[in-house]
């Protein structure tokens, strides 16, 4: 049952820095090639020894519409998201009220928080730099945007983890439907630090297997992206693009994985009108955690198998930009921009063919036409059991 | 007193009721002992002895002491977020009549989880110098078992699977308004049917990370907290956990459950001001006030109580009061009014759930519990403030407001279930 009339939500601008580059143009043609950039773990400090996926290195003051003097890189990287979401956007055809900023983190500021400590323990807790300690929170890079942007609307921060930024879009598009705003930003961020890099479960090493849906894949490679779509509602978007609905659902346990992801596609399609046939692709969160990558293969599969018998292409952009955290949905849709836009299936495995995947799912040996379809499903299972589903369509 | 205005609005939808709580405060571990010693006037403030503070000015808070979980499975957590949080969804999970077996049944019941600093607890060995500094120390291993402890997300993974709960399952971090903010976010899923019920849990604790950041940004008083006191100097904050389990009506109805409230609207916006001081007249908490009320389709008349974010800090306290007036205008005198942080401190990320759970229990039982240590109400914050004792007051509507760091608001409707 369609919990609202079908108001379609418009993707006005997409602002997004990954490791493939900055900015929507500079992700469509990367991704299309297929070719991603790894950088040792510890950047420029040391770090544990895994591949990682930066965001390549850029001055902030383009993006800033004031100076600032100290700015954690999560907050740096929001920011020049939000920016270029603006990009092509009257800012002031909306009031301030009636414009937000929903966000989606999986780590926060987690630098900030390591420096605020390490001076503590250095200094003594009497002598450390109070301006800093605002900057641990993982909602100042949100509460910077909309100081920056003047978005006085709606306003949420999630760090459920992978599935945050898709919480957060489609938290978004409930709340322009039901006209809370008129416009809102939603979507996601988290950037790499080296005290991050050894907590984090299941990475690759460098030398080791690491690709989407391959059983012997010992881990993910972990990534940073901020991506912020630009939403209003409108029968016309500018990047061709509209969000139709969505759904969220987590496991109990690691063995109802599977079947979470099949309730979440098949309450996603059905809430926005969409059946499997209609599907011409999937991005899916799918990033070398076998364990999670088989989960979400076989959920997807028995979700669409029944009603769908043509194969359903998959991109899954982590082969390339790594594990992004809480930006992972927000940089599924932008890649299904991508897609749509250059009516190109990337190739997003680097042991493609090796094994196989449950049908009908398929991830292309090499690029591919679009298939037909209106709509495609960005996918995201994180580690812990949440799920979350978008289904976007190009804007009729 | 006549029942309120059926909801003919635009944004239809189920009824989202409150059908258990629970939690675990520096007042008392569980609801019926915190609403009991708020109701007597006792103050929740103590010295904070669990670690060095290195000469730091700020040494009183509201910390838990000499408390370990009831529950075998909650004692099993060693982080002690998780056993506030285990602790106080399970007393809400009791009172809804859903035992361990049941909770995690055939239907969905999502976990929306409320902190600010997560698993600071846990975290603590990895925050030390790792990087290039003379002080750098290897890393400890990470324990796969803990999860991705930077990911406050893990707090919810946790204790869902401790019950078997599915469905959707988030975590918000709003700095203090996160409490308030969960709920908006749960009460959305199920008033859009993306879920049947949904289990808000608002939690914090006092660790050196938290502590001396907090002291550092110099809003704690050494005196108490003195809420709309024309003397008042700042807040003191405190640990510990509050649980909520919200549920749609048809759900509740299905399984013989009744409502302890229902929670009628919400609202969550920013300043887009300033990352510490609150907008100039309380314009931004003016708003969300006005956005919930409209949410919850009441008018600001028909409220019958106020409980406020009241953290007793110069600049919250006076733009709080501004925004009452601006949106209660001439009925501002008539509401009663109460700031819980004089007695329990500021809980954090449990504030905004714990204090959306004394406001049911005004609700059930005619009674606001008092503000302490207002000894001089300051003339620029003219409120009806309940001090010194409880008072006796019919309510149908009660609206709990908080707001937090980064300039972010969050504010709750709460209505009696025979209203």
């Amino acid at each position: 049952m369609q919990s609202h009339p079908p108001i379609p939500i418009a993707v006005q601008a997409i602002g997004i820095l990954c490791g493939l580059g900055i900015g929507r143009d500079v992700f469509h043609a990367a991704l299309s090639e297929g070719e991603g950039e790894w950088m040792p773990g510890g950047g420029d400090g040391p770090g544990p020894d895994v591949p990682t996926a930066r965001i390549p290195a850029f001055d902030l003051k383009p993006f800033l519409n004031a100076p600032k003097t100290y700015l954690d890189p999560h907050s740096r990287a929001v920011l020049a998201a939000l920016c270029l979401a603006h990009q092509g956007i009257d800012r002031d055809a909306v009031p301030p009220a009636e414009r937000g900023l929903l966000l989606g983190t999986a780590w926060g500021n987690t630098e900030s928080m390591v420096r605020f400590f390490a001076d503590a323990v250095r200094k003594g807790p009497r002598l450390v730099k109070p301006f800093l300690f605002p900057h641990t929170y993982a909602n100042t890079s949100a509460a910077l945007g909309c100081m920056e942007w003047g978005l006085e609307g709606p306003h949420q921060v999630l760090t459920s983890g992978l599935t945050a930024s898709g919480q957060a879009i489609l938290e978004a598009v409930d709340l322009l439907r039901e006209g809370r705003a008129r416009r809102l930003f939603a979507g996601g961020a988290d950037v790499l630090s080296a005290e991050r890099l050894h907590t984090m479960p299941n990475l690759a090493a460098a030398a080791a297997p690491s690709a989407p849906f391959d059983p012997s894949s010992a881990g993910c490679r972990p990534g940073e992206a901020a991506v912020i779509l630009a939403l209003t509602v409108a029968t016309a978007s500018p990047t061709g693009l509209a969000l139709l609905d969505g759904a969220l659902d987590a496991a109990d346990s690691p063995a109802q994985r599977p079947a979470t992801v099949r309730r979440v596609v098949d309450d996603a399609l059905r809430r926005a009108g969409i059946a499997p046939a209609d599907l011409a692709f999937a991005c899916v969160s799918a990033d070398g955690n076998a364990a999670c990558d088989r989960a979400l293969g076989d959920g997807l599969a028995a979700a669409l198998a029944p009603e769908r018998s043509r194969p359903l292409a998959l991109v899954a952009p982590a082969a390339l930009c790594g594990n992004t955290g809480g930006a992972t949905d927000a940089l599924l849709c932008a890649a299904i921009d991508a897609v749509f836009a250059a009516r190109l299936i990337p190739a997003t495995g680097t042991t493609i063919g090796k094994f196989p995947l449950p049908a009908p799912l398929q991830l292309p040996a090499a690029p591919a036409p679009l298939p037909e379809g209106p709509a495609a499903l960005a996918l995201s299972l994180d580690a812990g059991g949440a799920a979350c589903a978008l289904v976007l369509a190009r804007n009729p | 007193m006549p029942p309120l205005t059926p909801r003919t609005d635009s944004r239809p939808g189920p009824t989202v009721w409150i059908t258990g709580m629970g939690a675990v405060t520096p007042l008392g571990t569980t609801v019926a002992s915190t609403w009991t010693a708020l109701l007597e006037g006792r103050d929740g403030i103590t010295a904070i002895d669990r670690f060095d503070l290195g000469g730091i000015a700020c040494t009183r808070g509201g910390q838990i002491r000499d408390w370990v979980p009831d529950a075998a499975a909650d004692r099993a957590f060693e982080d002690p977020l998780l056993r506030f949080a285990a602790a106080a969804a399970r007393e809400a999970l009791d009172q809804a009549g859903l035992s361990a077996s049941s909770a995690g049944s055939s239907r969905r019941t999502g976990v929306a989880f409320a902190t600010n600093f997560g698993l600071a607890h846990t975290l603590q060995p990895w925050l030390g110098p790792v990087a290039d500094t003379p002080q750098a120390v290897p890393p400890p291993p990470a324990d796969p078992a803990n999860g991705d402890v930077f990911c406050a997300g893990v707090a919810a993974d946790r204790i869902a699977h401790l019950w078997r709960l599915a469905g959707p399952r988030g975590t918000v971090s709003l700095s203090c308004s996160a409490g308030a903010a969960a709920l908006a976010w749960a009460g959305g899923l199920l008033r859009r049917r993306r879920a049947e019920a949904m289990l808000v849990i608002g939690a914090d604790v006092i660790t050196p990370f938290a502590w001396f950041g907090l002291c550092a940004l110099r809003t704690m008083t050494r005196d108490r907290v003195r809420p709309f006191d024309r003397d008042r100097s700042g807040t003191l904050f405190s640990e510990g956990a509050g649980a909520l389990l919200l549920e749609t009506a048809a759900a509740a109805r299905a399984r013989g459950a009744r409502p302890l409230a229902e929670l009628r609207g919400w609202a969550v916006n920013n300043n887009a001001h300033h990352l510490a001081a609150p907008a100039p007249g309380g314009a931004g908490t003016a708003r969300v006030l006005r956005e919930a009320l409209a949410d919850a389709a009441l008018e600001a008349a028909q409220i019958d109580h106020y409980n406020a974010h009241g953290t007793g800090t110069p600049p919250n306290d006076v733009t709080e009061a501004e925004a009452m007036a601006s949106v209660f205008g001439a009925e501002t005198p008539r509401i009663p009014v109460t700031a819980v942080k004089a007695s329990l401190g500021h809980m954090m990320g449990a504030a905004g759930t714990v204090e959306a759970i004394l406001a049911v229990l005004s609700l059930q039982n005619g009674r606001i519990p008092p503000t302490l240590h207002v000894e001089n109400p300051d003339p620029a914050c003219p409120l009806d403030l309940v001090r010194n004792h409880p008072r006796t007051h019919a309510m149908r509507a009660v609206i709990s407001n908080s707001a937090g760091i980064g300039g972010n608001n969050a504010a709750v409707v709460l209505t009696h279930p025979d209203s």
